[in-house]
């Protein structure tokens, strides 16, 4: 009896052992080729991450009368060449945030940033550091909190320009 | 600063003098301070007297603004005060400039000496005003208003730069050059911390120098035209002035400034812009 009871008990962690050798190599596969057929109700696919450095330049003029927030639309080139959206938001003299979206091919990245402002005549200059907040497309990913920018605005006619810089997560 | 006075009479008097540079929206910042000092109390120590009222013409958050301020400085006895030999001034945090486009030109201070008014361009003025001093001629004091212009200064270590020009004329001409630049402040108060050495001014030898004893400034677009090119013509506007916050802060706007006389006696005042009052839905 005992004997018997060995050899079933055997050949059951003999099979389960199999079965999780398959399993472990169907999902080996599909994290390796990164979620290749997309199809409703499949479970949540690994992602792999890639580091790319982004460049862009924007320039841009003013979307609607200027108040603490200034709203400006514009183009984006560099890395990636599109539309732009940016919100210039200032808390003070010297302080205050960018957020930026670029509308490009294949979806959307928006940053922001907390920006350190000062004035010279008609320009005023706004830089700081920057950090994905959303992302759609095949920026869904993308992620990053370290991308420099630093912008100058005409303060007559309220046209922009924007530089952005560093690497992205996608 | 660099101060020139003469005598009406000929008798020349002729003064220059430098200080170090004081904040810079000091100058017109002073004015507007000082206006912004709202009420203060009796003086406890010395004889002199501060009123200071400051407001916001308009009035609405989150739009563009003129500061508006007057200043009044007497003395319990009615004697004409001593002079003013310093100004420090806070403005409170929250208010934007660069999305105004207040001083889209900048003043050389070398330029106002030389030239006088001309000598800057109309792009780079930020506030107007009245200044009231008196004049000690003898036992005889003899009130003079001069006006006031505020100019957008050179920026120092990225940051605003502030000169009050004023210029009297009868009796004493003078010329008065403020400099004063914003620096970092602390608590409510954020970068528009003003200090200014005001320069004293000569009347007549053994004579008491000039005394400030009222102010009018306006800090913003108010009263300002600048000129831009359109299509091969110059044009008129009126500039953007410093942005409200689109929410008041809790308590209102404060301002705060401290004085300093000939006499040695040192005023600290605190004004409050209260929040505007909330209209009742109907």
């Amino acid at each position: 009896m005992s004997v018997g009871f060995t050899s079933i008990v055997s050949r059951r962690r003999i099979l389960s052992i199999l079965a999780a050798m398959v399993l472990s190599t169907v999902v080996g596969t599909t994290a390796s080729t990164g979620a290749a057929s997309p199809r409703a109700g499949d479970a949540p696919k690994a992602h792999i991450s890639r580091l790319q450095t982004v460049t862009q330049r924007s320039r841009m003029h003013l979307a609607s009368a200027p108040g603490v927030t200034i709203k400006e639309v514009g183009t984006t080139a560099g890395t990636y060449n599109g539309t732009v959206v940016a919100y210039v938001t200032s808390y003070s003299v010297s302080r205050g945030s960018l957020t930026l979206t670029a509308y490009v091919p294949g979806g959307t990245l928006t940053v922001r940033g907390e920006t350190h402002n000062h004035v010279a005549g008609s320009i005023g200059y706004s830089e700081g550091v920057a950090r994905v907040i959303r992302g759609t497309g095949k920026f869904a990913h993308a992620s990053s909190n370290s991308l420099r920018f630093h912008a100058q605005i005409n303060r007559q006619n309220f046209h922009a320009t924007a530089e952005v810089h560093g690497q992205v997560s996608l | 600063m660099t101060m020139r006075s003469t005598a009406a009479n000929g008798a020349a008097l002729r003064t220059r003098a430098r200080a170090g540079v004081a904040s810079a929206l000091a100058c017109s910042a002073t004015l507007i301070c000082l206006a912004v000092l709202v009420s203060l109390p009796a003086a406890s120590q010395a004889a002199e007297i501060v009123d200071a009222k400051i407001a916001f013409v308009p009035y609405k958050l989150g739009a563009s603004t003129t500061i508006t301020s007057n200043v009044k400085i007497s003395t319990v006895n009615g004697e004409v005060p001593p002079p003013l030999v310093k100004i420090e001034l806070q403005f409170p945090k929250s208010l934007s400039l660069i999305s105004s486009n207040l001083g889209l030109a900048i003043c050389d201070a070398r330029n106002l000496e030389d030239e006088g008014q001309t000598g800057c361009s109309p792009n780079s003025r930020i506030g107007t005003g009245t200044a009231h001093v008196a004049v000690p001629f003898g036992p005889e004091i003899v009130n003079e208003a001069t006006d006031m212009i505020a100019y957008m200064g050179a920026p120092v270590h990225e940051g605003v730069t502030m000169i009050l020009y004023g210029e009297g004329r009868t009796p004493v001409y003078a010329q008065m050059l403020l400099q004063g630049s914003l620096v970092a402040g602390d608590g409510p108060f954020n970068e528009l911390l003003l200090t200014s050495n005001l320069p004293l001014i000569p009347t007549l030898p053994g004579a008491k120098d000039v005394s400030m004893i009222s102010m009018q400034l306006t800090l913003g677009p108010r009263s300002l035209k600048y000129y831009k090119r359109v299509h091969g013509r110059t044009v008129s506007f009126h500039p953007r002035g410093l942005v409200l916050p689109p929410a008041c802060p809790g308590g209102g706007f404060p301002f705060t400034s401290t004085l300093t006389f000939q006499d040695g006696f040192v005023r600290h005042i605190n004004v409050v812009v209260p929040c505007p009052k909330r209209k009742r839905k109907h």
